[in-house]
């Protein structure tokens, strides 16, 4: 397949750009792409099958006070997924994943068992709230246009060889290896041609299987989803008699 | 008598809301450009968070009318942003009373249904209802969030009430509401206390012999009621002819 990154510098898109140039032709948006920039988007959606969108905003948010950045992650997650998607399906583009995360249900005490029928509850910090607002974007997309539109929700990234003996396990844990796993299932998903717009439309949970899991993953087993790095050793040590 | 700050005062809507307000509010009159009546406002741009900050303080309560219609960036800036600046500065300075208001397009998806009320939103990809529905999911957020209450208002139109029964055979207005009913949903949103969970999305429309749109929620929860029986001036004048 021919897929275009929105980045590749974070982790997660790293990761990505290197497993997956292994068996498909991936390249990303030149760095510094602005997503509202209508011009430079509509240059870039010229032989593609897909754009994965790694949720990692683009804009150089470095400079300005929080304000600023706040601001700038917003107006790229609303009019910015507005303008991609544009690009996207003006392009004739029929598949498009996006990155989002789980720590949309973070707020949720950890007592509850979450799946992707939860409404999600991502508070104002901005980091979460952008990613639901994306979220809503790519939504109205799918009802209206004919694309397949495939969001995972991925849980905090942690390669599991990484963690320090006597960590605190987490239950958002998400090895970038298992990661990569779950794109490349949603890659496999077309529901372009559906006329049922909300199948077009689909949301996955996606992170590691600890003993005590408050995220369920059935859901992605649609994808062919089954982490493979579950950080037993630090679960298991929570366990472990004083 | 409760200040309020009144953003969007010299746009289609304010000066026609203004009227029904005056005598009960302290109104401080805001926007970009100046009051078609030459009455003297503030100068606010709603995408400026200092300057939404300043002209709220010692406000007890915001009314946010700004709005701009299908532009692919403004629509954005104004709508989305600039929902979000009046959701912090109310925030910042304790204001716990916000209403809103939107397009009926944030529910352009049920115009070929009936009895449309509480229906879950449906914008669709124009700049003006996504970017709308945006807003009111920033206002939701922020409301459950922070304990304030919202009173989200949609409509399509704003219309003098008619004076006169029609003369002509003339279909009912979709979706309009008289100026002297949003003042009074205004007035009454102002008041209530509080709705149920921090934040209601409400119709307004004051002929609802259609069937198409009600206001039963707005009646229920607010005590709307449209000043007279408006479709009354929507009939066949001379019913012998048949």
């Amino acid at each position: 397949m021919r897929i275009l990154l929105t980045e590749e510098s974070s982790p997660l898109g790293g990761e990505l750009s290197r497993t997956l140039s292994t068996t498909h032709q991936v390249r990303s948006l030149a760095a510094g792409t602005d997503l509202t920039d209508v011009d430079a988007l509509w240059g870039a959606m010229r032989g593609l099958d897909v754009v994965l969108h790694t949720g990692v905003p683009l804009l150089p948010v470095a400079a300005g006070d929080g304000d600023d950045v706040d601001r700038a992650i917003l107006d790229e997650a609303t009019q910015g997924m507005h303008v991609l998607l544009e690009a996207v399906t003006d392009a004739g583009i029929r598949r498009f994943i996006y990155c989002s995360t789980l720590e949309l249900f973070s707020q949720i005490p950890d007592d509850r068992y979450i799946s992707e029928q939860w409404r999600p509850d991502p508070g104002t910090d901005m980091a979460t709230l952008s990613r639901h607002l994306a979220e809503q974007v790519t939504r109205e997309f799918a009802r209206e246009r004919a694309v397949s539109i495939t969001i995972l929700r991925l849980g905090r990234l942690c390669r599991e060889e990484d963690v320090p003996t006597g960590h605190k396990p987490d239950l958002m844990w998400l090895d970038p290896r298992d990661a990569v796993s779950a794109v490349t299932g949603a890659l496999q998903l077309d529901n372009s041609a559906q006329l049922n717009w909300q199948s077009r439309w689909s949301v996955f949970h996606v992170c590691a299987r600890p003993p005590h899991p408050k995220f369920l993953l059935d859901g992605a087993r649609r994808l062919g989803f089954e982490p493979q790095h579950n950080f037993a050793s630090a679960w298991t040590a929570t366990q472990a008699p004083a | 008598m409760k200040s309020v700050l009144f953003l969007g005062a010299a746009g289609l809507i304010g000066p026609y809301l203004t009227p029904g307000l005056v005598d009960h509010y302290d109104l401080r009159l805001a926007d970009v450009k100046p009051h078609p009546d030459g009455i003297d406002i503030d100068h606010v741009d709603v995408r400026d968070y200092g300057q939404v900050l300043e002209a709220a303080r010692g406000c007890e309560a915001i009314m946010n009318f700004t709005v701009v219609r299908n532009d692919p960036v403004d629509s954005f800036h104004v709508n989305t942003i600039g929902a979000w600046n009046v959701m912090r500065a109310a925030v910042e300075l304790g204001i716990r009373k916000i209403v809103h208001s939107g397009p009926q397009a944030v529910r352009s998806h049920y115009d070929t249904d009936f009895a449309v009320d509480d229906a879950p939103p449906a914008p669709g990809i124009g700049p003006y209802g996504i970017s709308k529905w945006l807003s009111a999911e920033i206002c939701r957020i922020y409301s459950q969030k922070h304990d304030m209450q919202t009173i989200y208002f949609v409509f399509n139109g704003l219309a003098a009430a008619p004076d006169a029964p029609v003369a002509q055979p003339t279909d009912t207005p979709p979706f309009v509401v008289v100026w002297e009913d949003l003042q009074q949903a205004c007035r009454l949103a102002l008041e209530v206390a509080s709705v149920p969970d921090n934040f209601q999305l409400f119709n307004l429309l004051s002929y609802t012999g259609p069937g198409k749109y009600n206001t039963n929620k707005a009646h229920r929860l607010l005590g709307f009621t449209p000043g007279r029986d408006w479709d009354t001036l929507f009939r066949r004048q001379d019913t012998s002819l048949r």
